[in-house]
């Protein structure tokens, strides 16, 4: 048989990608977020749970490194015979559930419901960005010699620490050592000579990395593959960081001593690396020192391997003042060709923000867009981004009963009084949440994998959540922003100013949902909204994202740093589940607004721009560092059109200009969402961006792409 | 100083070059039988009616001071004829079932439209530019806003169909980077049915702004059954041939989306047009690039 193309192989793989979501769907039914490439085996995993004996929970470095070995012993092993790589992971092994009871602060829990707070960040995992140039230098053998060296160095009483890390890396091993064995097998029994082959070169190079760091790109991408894999498995982490930087070295060497002499070999890599996981990662960038761009060919082939593949994946390209035109020319050429690609993260907003929090310029410039919609400092910050969330619009109701159980003055002044008290409530329950996680966090749920992968952990033997690394920058995020914003200029403009509604007459209509009062919610509705410029609701939102601002930038009783946000993820009918009808005319348990987007058909009569979006957004952007995301949805007949590209870069880096700090683009005509929505199995590998993550449209749920579509009526 | 618009739209990017706001002004000599935006016709504000966001409510009927809104056998009936566009029932319609389309605007409330996207402008080379209706008719307003936005160093277009005197277009051009100029047909029987400009002036008016030295972009809107004949593009190109600023010329096909906004507006819609298809387009760009360079938006300079 002739040897496949490496185009061949990508389509191969791209084949059973699909194959594997039709699977996942029939099994599971749809899923709402990032499916990180998990492989839809065949049987359960059967392993053993390891339990502590006196909490008689899955908690502690023995129990948890363990369990987690144990998963990794009895996990099957996957390799896909156009992959260029071994490895691919089922699901998380059941390491998280319950804290130990002494370690649990369940006492706010109703308050928290009362304030709509749903993710208090507490208890929660990963969401950091390691570092993994560690592992490309040291591999899994110098890892393993790391942690023992130090275990000596340091002498602690008690091991359970390096024990657990020791474990971990070899079952790790291990694991690898299976995959070994099976490609070996495969190359024994396998026909077609390319598959023979390829089985053949994945044996050889799994057996130099179970003890020894990758020397060649192949190898360094295989590495971050059991990364990521084992990464995905314990808690569903995953962030590779600045990825084109790390692979550059590799490549460079393998096309100087003639190794590669093809770099669509290297696309081959990339995409079956993006097979293996969506990767959150960045390409393009600043260089720390001064700031000039570090793009390189690396970046581009990795961009070229993701419109190749052309599945969901998660990188983003780094947009600051002195970036690689072409690359980012590139990056729009196949937004346009894919109908999505890159996010565009902006130093605008994010390196102004982070100096904000009082780092230095360089370290600005290193924190890299490695998540969903966060960026961390690989390998040298512990930030548990994007699980942390405090409602804008639950607090503005709880307000508005303070002020109808006092007989005092009622104005937007005495609402705003309450609804500050509110908010500070809200930031003080996730500060103390995040204290106690910080606290206890080791104790019952350490970061074995990612301790492995940060400058500190096991030099000190420290997890990276209680001191192993050295900056801890707790996030949270605020959501409903349009909405509470909405709501506030409703009220400012029908109770107070026109007076057409007595408090008491809009308290008793959200009471009652609206119930009988249509044309007093359509009335609340047609105030002019958030997003449409220079409305009341403009300022609201800017007051309102000011206030969380302000209260959420200061340190938490322990003294940590907590820096702000805007993010809802994709969650919207989630936490819109639990709010009550809201005097922008949204009823009880409808979706709340978009991150900080305002909502669709903002602009007066019912539409939309992308520039009064962006401007939205970029205004009320928390200056702290984290990300204040802008999802935009452009009409494909842009990319049809001559100079669309040049349209959408000008837009992207006016939005950079302005201090936005993420931006996510769809580009897909109206007609072919419309059909997707109505008949999903239609476009089965139509991939959209749901906001940081980018999935296909037909692995999610009705809701989800009701979400999507609602952004593309809204733009008539 | 106030003008009478009927929108102004941010984030577009089909009315010249980069990120551009097109504000729309109202009113237009001429009318022609397939437009899509008949809400510009008229110099004054006028009631639309959308039946479909219609809740019942009936506030319009009480505030309207001219019996405009009725119950006919139990449906809501809107005699336009008798509407003075106060705006009393939209007003007072919050379903949006009732809009006024048409607003009195001070120069300076569309400049605060214009600067929230001034650094969109900048990055792409984009503007502003004045559409309609046909801006020039209201050329005092249309002065002034032009004459603020050089001033701001914002660049500046004017779409116009070129029926006026052309004293007025004089007045605007010292404040213009471009002007789009539509010539609809060259024939004299389509003027007579179909367009109420007059074609003499229209096509002299365009010779006299080459005179000027401004660029100069011209187009025809291709309607199916009107003007795609060969022959009629041929002779509009012929008639360009020797201008000395065409920077290109565009073939626009025709499409119908003007309908709902006929009904809304108690307006009937001629319906005998159709849309020409792409192949047809592509063979009159051809004839049309025998003499002049000829743009296609999705194609780029077809003349290579």
């Amino acid at each position: 048989m002739m040897t496949p193309s490496f185009n061949d192989r990508i389509a191969s793989i791209k084949r059973t990608k699909l194959e594997f979501n039709q699977e996942k769907i029939d099994r599971n039914g749809t899923y709402d977020n990032d499916d990180h490439g998990w492989v839809p085996f065949s049987n359960p995993i059967d392993y053993e749970k390891v339990l502590e004996e006196k909490s008689g929970l899955c908690t502690g470095m023995e129990a948890v490194s363990r369990t987690f070995a144990n998963y990794l012993d009895a996990h099957p092993v996957y390799i896909h015979p156009m992959s260029a790589f071994a490895g691919a992971w089922a699901g998380t092994a059941e390491v998280g559930g319950p804290w130990r009871p002494e370690h649990r602060m369940d006492e706010i829990e109703d308050e928290c419901r009362r304030y709509n707070i749903q993710m208090r960040g507490i208890y929660a995992m990963n969401h950091v960005g390691g570092d993994l140039k560690i592992g490309l230098e040291l591999g899994w053998g110098g890892l393993l010699k790391k942690i023992r060296y130090y275990r000596e160095f340091n002498q602690p009483e008690v091991t359970e620490f390096y024990d657990g890390e020791e474990r971990i890396v070899i079952a790790t091993q291990n694991w690898i050592r299976r995959h070994v064995d099976y490609a070996r097998a495969q190359a024994v029994t396998e026909t077609d000579s390319f598959v023979r082959e390829n089985m053949r070169e994945i044996a050889d190079m799994n057996e130099w990395l179970i003890e020894n760091p990758p020397r060649t790109l192949r190898e360094a991408m295989q590495f971050l593959t059991w990364f990521q894999s084992i990464d995905r498995m314990y808690f569903t982490n995953g962030s590779l960081g600045q990825l084109d930087e790390l692979l550059r070295p590799f490549y460079e060497a393998d096309i100087a001593t003639g190794r590669i002499q093809d770099d669509d070999e290297v696309v081959w890599y990339t995409a079956c690396l993006l097979f293996n996981d969506t990767h959150y990662s960045q390409i393009g960038g600043e260089n720390p020192a001064d700031g000039h761009d570090i793009a390189s060919r690396m970046s581009f082939l990795i961009l070229e391997g993701m419109h190749r593949l052309n599945i969901p994946s998660n990188i983003a390209f780094r947009v600051h003042d002195r970036l690689n035109e072409e690359l980012m020319d590139r990056c729009v050429e196949y937004l346009f060709a894919d109908g999505t690609g890159v996010c565009y993260s902006c130093s605008g907003g994010l390196n102004k923000g982070f100096m904000n929090s009082g780092y230095p310029e360089a370290l600005a410039r290193m924190r890299a867009k490695v998540g969903c919609n966060w960026t961390a400092l690989p390998g040298i910050e512990y930030c548990l981004q994007d699980v942390t969330r405090i409602c804008l619009a639950k607090p503005l109701l709880l307000s508005l009963e303070d002020l109808m159980e006092t007989d005092g003055e009622k104005s937007m002044e005495s609402l705003w009084e309450r609804y500050s008290y509110h908010i500070r409530r809200s930031c003080e329950m996730i500060k103390d949440g995040l204290d106690w996680h910080l606290e206890y966090k080791h104790l019952n749920k350490p970061e074995i994998v990612l301790n492995l992968f940060a400058h500190g952990p096991i030099e000190r033997g420290v997890d990276m959540s209680h001191g192993g690394v050295d900056i801890v920058n707790m996030a949270c995020d605020a959501t409903a922003l349009a909405t509470a914003a909405d709501s506030f200029a409703a009220i400012e403009q029908f109770v107070v100013q026109s007076k057409r509604l007595s408090w008491e007459e809009l308290y008793t209509v959200l009471q009652n949902n609206y119930a009988g009062a249509e044309e007093i919610r359509l009335m609340l509705k047609s105030t002019p909204r958030y997003g449409a410029g220079n409305t009341r609701a403009d300022d609201w939102a800017k007051r309102i994202s000011d206030l969380f601002s302000a209260i959420m930038s200061e340190p938490t009783k322990n003294g940590h740093k907590v820096l702000p946000g805007i993010f809802s993820h994709g969650s919207v009918f989630m936490h819109g589940k639990n709010l009550p009808a809201t005097p922008n005319g949204r009823y009880d348990s409808d979706p709340i607004s978009h991150s900080a987007d305002p909502d669709p058909g903002f602009l007066p009569g019912g539409g939309t721009a992308p520039t009064a979006k962006a401007n939205a957004v970029a205004g009320v952007t928390c200056v702290s560092g984290n990300s204040t995301p802008l999802q935009i949805d452009i009409d494909s007949r842009l990319a049809q059109e001559m100079g669309g590209r040049e349209i959408i870069k000008s837009y992207i880096k006016t939005f950079n200009d302005m201090g936005g700090t993420l931006m996510n683009i769809n580009v897909v005509s109206k007609q072919k969402i419309l059909e997707a929505h109505k008949d999903p199995d239609r476009y089965p590998d139509l991939v959209v961006r749901v906001t940081g993550y980018s999935a296909f449209f037909k692995s999610l749920s009705a809701e989800y792409r009701q979400q999507v579509v609602d952004r593309w009526i809204a733009q008539g | 100083m106030k003008g009478m618009i009927t929108d102004i739209q941010r984030f577009s990017v089909h009315d010249g070059p980069g990120i551009r706001t097109t504000v729309f002004l109202k009113g237009c000599s001429n009318r022609c039988a397939w437009c899509h935006n008949p809400e510009t016709f008229s110099l004054k504000p006028q009631l639309e009616f959308f039946p479909e966001h219609c809740i019942g409510c009936g506030r319009c009927f009480t505030v309207c001071p001219e019996g405009v809104h009725r119950m006919e056998h139990d449906v809501h009936v809107v005699k336009q004829e008798l509407c003075i566009g106060c705006g009393r029932c939209a007003d007072s319609c919050y379903s949006h079932a009732l809009v006024i389309t048409g607003r009195q605007v001070t120069v300076e409330d569309v400049l605060e439209q214009i600067r929230m996207d001034e650094p969109y402008y900048k990055r792409s080379g984009g503007g502003i530019t004045l559409s309609g209706g046909e801006p020039v008719l209201q050329w005092e307003f249309a002065k002034e806003l032009l004459k603020q936005c050089k001033e701001a160093g914002i660049h500046t277009a004017l779409q116009t169909a070129g029926n006026y005197d052309f004293k007025y277009l004089k007045e605007l051009l010292p404040y213009l980077d471009l002007v789009m100029y539509d010539i609809k047909a060259f024939s004299e029987d389509i003027y007579a049915k179909v367009i109420h400009g007059d074609r003499v002036r229209i096509l002299a008016n365009l010779k006299s702004l080459d005179g000027i030295g401004i660029p100069i972009i011209v187009r025809t809107p291709v309607i199916g059954s009107v003007n795609d004949s060969g022959q009629e593009i041929e002779d509009i190109t012929a008639y360009l041939a020797d201008l000395k600023n065409l920077v290109h010329y565009m073939l626009i096909p025709y499409h119908g989306l003007g309908k709902v906004k006929y009904d809304a507006l108690g307006m009937e819609y001629q319906n005998s047009f159709y849309t020409p298809g792409e192949e047809q387009i592509q063979q009159l760009e051809k004839i049309a690039a025998r003499q002049v360079q000829v743009y296609n938006i999705e194609r780029g300079y077809i003349n290579g």
